[in-house]
C-alpha cells in the first residue's frame, strides 16, 4: 500500500513506513514510503481472531523458559552454596571444583523437576485450549490445577498405589 | 518460502524454543523407554507400579541431559551465524563440535576432542541427511527427454530456474554449460553424489550458480529444520532425582 495523504502513521500503531530502496545506497532522494502491516495479515477476520499460538510453539516456550529458568537459579543456589561450604586449607582448582559440582548438580535437578512441571503445563494448557476453545486466563489457570493435581498425585497417590499394587 | 510464522524463529528466541524441544523430546521419550524398561525389570504383581516409579527416577534426567545438549548446540549455533553472518549447514557442524567438546571439557583434553569429534561427524551426517532429504523431496517432476543427455544437470534440482516445467528446457541448457562437475555413471545415483560435489564445489569457490544453488539448498533446508536428537556425553554418573515434582526436599 502506498502511503495515504490522510492518516498520519505515527498515530496508528498497527503500521510501520517502509522504503523499499532503504538498502540499496541510491544516489536519487526517497519519493515513496509505503505502510506496512506489523501483524500478520488475514483474510478474513473470524480466522485473524482464531489464531493463536499452535501446541508445539507452546509445549517448547513454556518447557524452555521453565528449564532455562530452573537451572540458572539452581545453578545459582549451588553456587552461593560452594561458596559456603569452602573449607581452610582449599587450592583455587579445588575450590572451582567444587563451585562446578555444586552448582552443576543443584541446576541440573532444579531444572529437571522445573522442566517437567513446564512440560506438564504447557500439555495441560494446550489441552484445555483446544478442548474449549477459548484462550485466556482461566485456561491458564484450569491448567494450572490440573498440572498440580498431576503432582500431588505423583507425590500422595504413591504410597497409596504402592501399598495396592504390592498386594496383587 | 512460507510466511514468517511458519520458519524458526530469530536466534535468540530461538535457543529458547531448542531448549524447550529437546527436553520435551528426551522427557516423553525417556519416559517411554523407562516405561518399558521398568515394566520388563519388575516382579509380577507390580510391573505398573515399577514402570511408573523407573519412569519418574528416569524421564526428568534424560530430559536434563537432552535439554542441555539441545541448549548448548543452538547456542553455539546461533554463536556461529553471528559471527559468519550466513545460514548454512557448516554453522551446524562446528556448533555440533564445540558442544560435544564442551561437555567433556572437566574431563580432560582428550576425552574433549574426542566428544568434539563424535558431536561434529553426528552432525555432519544429519545435515547431509537433511540435504538428501529436501533435495528428494523438492525435485521437480521433470519431462523423461530431459534427463537423457544429460545425466549430470538432472542431479541439480535445487536451481530455482528448474522449479518451473515448461521452463525446463532453457535451464538445463544453461545447467549444462555452468555445470562442471563430472557426469557420473548412472543417472540413478547422479543426485546424490552430484549434490554433494556441487555444494562442497560451492563452498570451497565454485561457481556463482553453484552459490544460488547451495544458498537456495540452504533456504530449503532451514525451512524443514528439525531439533536435533541429544547425545550422551557426560561421562558421570548422575544421581536419580527424587521424583518428578516434588519441589520439598
Amino acid at each position: 500500500m502506498a502511503h495515504h495523504g490522510g492518516s498520519d502513521p505515527e498515530s496508528d500503531p498497527s503500521t510501520r513506513l517502509y522504503n523499499p530502496y532503504q538498502d540499496l545506497n541510491l544516489q536519487a532522494p526517497i519519493t515513496n514510503l509505503y505502510k506496512l502491516q506489523t501483524s500478520p495479515e488475514f483474510l478474513f477476520a473470524e480466522e485473524s481472531l482464531h489464531q493463536r499460538r499452535s501446541w508445539g510453539e507452546n509445549l517448547t516456550f513454556y518447557t524452555g523458559s521453565a528449564y532455562l529458568g530452573g537451572s540458572v537459579s539452581g545453578g545459582v543456589v549451588g553456587l552461593f552454596s560452594a561458596l559456603r561450604n569452602f573449607e581452610q586449607g582449599d587450592t583455587l582448582k579445588l575450590k572451582i571444583n567444587r563451585i562446578l559440582n555444586s552448582s552443576g548438580h543443584t541446576g541440573r535437578s532444579w531444572g529437571n523437576r522445573i522442566g517437567v512441571v513446564g512440560l506438564i503445563y504447557a500439555g495441560m494448557e494446550s489441552g484445555v485450549v483446544a478442548a474449549t476453545d477459548r484462550d485466556d486466563v482461566w485456561s491458564s489457570v484450569a491448567a494450572g490445577l490440573a498440572t498440580g493435581a498431576v503432582c500431588r498425585a505423583a507425590r500422595g497417590v504413591r504410597s497409596a498405589a504402592w501399598l495396592l499394587g504390592s498386594k496383587f | 518460502m512460507g510466511t514468517p510464522e511458519t520458519s524458526r524463529e530469530p536466534c535468540p528466541d530461538r535457543i529458547l524454543d531448542d531448549i524447550g524441544g529437546a527436553f520435551g523430546m528426551g522427557a516423553v521419550g525417556g519416559a517411554a523407554f523407562h516405561f518399558l524398561k521398568g515394566t520388563y525389570n519388575s516382579p509380577s504383581g507390580a510391573r505398573l507400579i515399577g514402570g511408573t516409579q523407573a519412569v519418574r527416577m528416569n524421564a526428568p534426567r534424560v530430559g536434563g541431559s537432552f535439554a542441555v545438549w539441545g541448549g548448548l548446540f543452538s547456542t553455539f549455533d546461533c554463536t556461529m551465524v553471528y559471527i559468519r553472518q550466513k545460514e548454512d549447514p557448516w554453522n551446524s557442524i562446528i556448533a555440533g563440535a564445540a558442544t560435544g567438546g564442551f561437555l567433556s571439557m572437566r574431563q580432560g583434553f582428550g576425552a574433549a576432542s574426542r566428544s568434539a569429534m563424535f558431536g561434529g561427524v553426528l552432525l555432519a551426517l544429519i545435515e547431509g541427511a537433511g540435504i538428501m532429504l529436501n533435495k528428494f523431496l523438492s525435485q521437480p517432476q521433470m519431462p523423461i527427454m530431459i534427463e537423457e543427455p544429460a545425466p549430470n544437470v538432472a542431479g541439480m534440482p535445487g536451481y530455482p530456474m528448474g522449479q518451473l516445467p515448461n521452463q525446463a528446457p532453457v535451464s538445463v541448457d544453461n545447467l549444462r554449460q555452468g555445470s562442471p562437475s563430472p557426469s557420473p555413471s548412472s543417472s540413478s545415483s547422479a543426485p546424490s553424489s552430484n549434490s554433494s560435489s556441487s555444494w562442497f564445489g560451492g563452498l570451497f569457490g565454485g561457481g556463482k550458480q553453484q552459490e544460488g544453488a547451495t544458498a537456495y539448498m540452504s533456504i530449503q533446508l532451514f525451512r524443514f529444520h528439525q531439533i536435533k536428537p541429544g547425545v550422551f556425553t557426560s561421562l558421570r554418573k548422575k544421581q536419580a532425582s527424587r521424583g518428578i515434582c516434588s519441589m520439598q526436599s
